[in-house]
């Protein structure tokens, strides 16, 4: 995908604003689905096929996050709330769900993306977690790569915040090249 | 929560024969394996092969071990000994994706060489001898210098950083204004790309520079540190070697370091500003404080210590002891004490807590510098919404962030590793907006690297 990537060099195009919202229960048949919403949703506002698809991955990623680490002991009620978004040079995708309230794990979770963003190429944190990976085999059913994919593969950026009323919006923005301003 | 449940018949291969099991989901990199109950394979069992039939042909995966006897009611534990398996890809999609291919695909990427530009390469390779020659002639200079008493050895290497510094300096903007012609209009993917190229090219001289060296290796996980800030702020040489002391300098010197000297000033002037409106005392919170540097002018005489009193919030404890140390030595220079707390937390969870405003009261001027810079839009956002809502009326938060069009942007990004969230003044204006009645305005410190959205809360 990578290397497709590269033959967009220099187009000028211009993109769509616009803004798709569902709300889902946290299963993942319901997930399933967003991710050919999501990318018919980015096609139709201006992305190529290959960001489209880096955009729906995305939002598989964050959405699989939000079923397996959202809080749903405390609020088996809520839904996972999902936005995409097209706004000027931004490309948002933004995935809500209800987070326990553990500091440690928020802190992590926040180094963790501070560390992500925190190269100029995120290919650097790939190869490390990579070789972190391969050295320590296998454990608890977590790759922790989900979130530097999105950084590598996807060329977003991730970031996150924690609402007033306990969920947390896990983001990823996208800045396209080549746009028309 | 409904979690995938596929399960998947396949065949083991052990010493040329078949054995039929059950997959089942186990970890992301492992597989439940049911065996057939006429076999006992103990722990530690190696089959050569796992082949696992699919509409679309087998697939097959290699070498895996019984980690873990299978239980009357748990399925044992399958992992792989050659490479590392994405285990819910094969119950889920019937793909056999295997995340060391990553790595077999890394010469590839590594190959990354090939798609720099001759230009850009041409470029690196003269930079990296006029680099090696400079280093050459000031450690010879320098070596020189170390057989002489302490006194020469200083005055020498004075007079050589003086002398060098006008022709090193003056070289090295040239490279950067190179370096921009040759990276302006590339896309974000080619700036990662040639920044990684060159970061490998340059390591070593990187290495070198006290401030490069942090920036890059960024020991506490992100860059702008407060040890990286005081640098800043103390704007001097460091390091023993002269070459080494005028790579630290130089980035320092730049328009983006200086933005952040003259932002120092800056806050602390807009501050008073609001205070003389607002007659009486003034609640201040430093939104992400770093070393704080700027109190020197918040706290100037006795009498701002009895009508400010602040708040300094940072993600960092140490940057929280640098600040810490800077209230300190203000209190001793004035002889005064401030009335001072210290918070501990990220704005990203600052806003979960929603006894804050509360506990933290609400405050006539809220400052952010240095930060703004790292969040994107969506955070931001609600960030700026959750500072406003901590405002009294009448009161006024002031928000640094760079400009896109940051005089040391490529210095920045190629040489530090230092990546920033860029905006214009409308990005700006835009989160303003958001906030209802907020007056909201835009300015720029001298630098032009770096704007101050203004935004007033009416009274
Ligand atoms: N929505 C969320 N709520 C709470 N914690 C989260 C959420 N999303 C991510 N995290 C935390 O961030 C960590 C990193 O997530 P990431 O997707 O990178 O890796 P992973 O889910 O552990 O592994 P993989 O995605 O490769 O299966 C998670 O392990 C989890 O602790
Ligand atoms: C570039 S420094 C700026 C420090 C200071 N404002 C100045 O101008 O000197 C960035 C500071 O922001 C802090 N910071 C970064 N992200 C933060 C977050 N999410 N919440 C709180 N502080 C943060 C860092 O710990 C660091 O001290
Ligand atoms: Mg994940």
């Amino acid at each position: 995908m990578r290397a497709q990537a590269n033959a967009r060099t220099h187009m000028i195009r211009q993109l769509r604003n616009g803004r798709f919202e569902k709300s889902i229960a946290p299963d993942w048949d319901l997930a399933k689905h967003l991710f050919d919403e999501s990318r018919h949703f980015f096609r139709e506002h201006g992305l190529d096929a290959d960001e489209a698809y880096a955009m729906a991955m995305t939002t598989s990623e964050l959405l699989e996050n939000a079923v397996k680490y959202g809080d749903w002991k405390r609020a088996p009620d809520e839904l996972i709330g999902y936005v995409a978004e097209v706004e000027g040079r931004a490309v948002v995708v933004e995935v809500q769900s209800p987070v326990a309230d553990d500091p440690g794990a928020l802190r992590k979770l926040d180094d963790q993306i501070q560390w992500i963003r925190g190269f100029q190429s995120p290919f650097e944190a790939y190869v490390e977690r990579l070789k972190i990976l391969s050295s320590m085999g296998t454990r608890d059913g977590t790759s922790g790569l989900g979130l530097i994919r999105i950084a590598y593969e996807a060329r977003a950026l991730v970031d996150f915040y924690v609402t007033p009323s306990r969920r947390l919006a896990m983001s990823a923005v996208y800045q396209p090249a080549g746009l028309l301003t | 929560m409904k979690a995938p449940v596929s399960r998947l018949s396949a065949s083991l291969e052990i010493d040329g024969r078949r054995v039929e099991v059950e997959l089942f989901p186990r970890t992301h990199l492992s597989l439940g394996v049911r065996l057939p109950p006429t076999t006992s394979f103990p722990v530690g069992t190696t089959f050569s092969r796992l082949v696992v039939p699919q509409p679309g042909g087998e697939v097959t995966l290699t070498r895996t071990q019984l980690a873990v006897a299978p239980t009357a009611d748990e399925p044992g534990g399958l992992v792989f000994l050659d490479d590392v398996y994405d285990c819910d890809a094969l119950l889920n999609e019937g793909r056999a994706k295997n995340l060391l291919g990553f790595l077999s695909e890394l010469p590839l990427v590594l190959g990354l060489r090939d798609q720099i530009g001759p230009e850009f390469r041409a470029w690196v390779a003269d930079l990296n001898y006029d680099l090696t020659v400079y280093k050459k002639f000031f450690d010879q200079q320098d070596r020189l210098f170390q057989l002489e008493p302490p006194e020469v050895a200083h005055a020498a290497q004075q007079a050589l950083l003086a002398h060098a510094r006008r022709d090193f300096f003056g070289y090295l903007d040239g490279t950067l204004a190179r370096l921009s012609e040759l990276v302006h209009s590339f896309t974000p993917e080619e700036h990662e790309r040639h920044g990684y190229y060159f970061r490998q090219q340059l390591w070593p001289f990187i290495m070198g520079s006290a401030f490069m060296r942090r920036t890059n290796l960024k020991p506490r996980g992100y860059a702008g540190d407060a040890v990286m800030m005081d640098m800043i702020y103390d704007d001097a040489f460091e390091g023993e070697w002269v070459f080494n002391k005028l790579l630290h300098k130089h980035p320092i010197e730049h328009p983006g370091a200086q933005a952040v000297r003259n932002r120092r000033v800056k806050v602390p002037e807009l501050l008073h500003e609001v205070r003389v409106a607002r007659a009486g005392g003034l609640k201040v919170l430093s939104v992400a404080c770093g070393p704080a540097r700027e109190l020197d002018d918040v706290f100037r005489t006795q009498a701002d210590c009895r009508a400010v009193s602040i708040t300094l919030l940072d993600q960092d404890e140490e940057a929280l002891h640098a600040a810490q140390a800077t209230v300190k030595r203000v209190e001793a220079k004035l002889g005064a004490s401030i009335d001072a707390r210290l918070v501990n937390q990220s704005v990203r969870t600052l806003l979960r807590d929603a006894e804050l405003p509360s506990r933290l009261g609400r405050f006539g001027f809220i400052y952010t510098m240095g930060m703004f810079d790292y969040l994107t839009p969506p955070v931001a956002r609600a960030v700026l919404e959750r500072l406003y809502a901590l405002l009294e009326p009448g009161g006024v938060i002031v928000v640094g962030n760079y400009h896109v069009s940051n005089a040391s942007r490529y210095y920045m990004a190629y040489w530090l590793d230092w990546i920033l969230y860029y905006r214009t003044e409308g990005e700006m204006l835009e989160m303003a907006g958001r906030l209802g009645d907020a007056r909201a305005s835009v300015s720029f410190d001298d630098s032009r690297c770096q704007m101050f959205l203004r935004v007033e809360k009416p009274a």
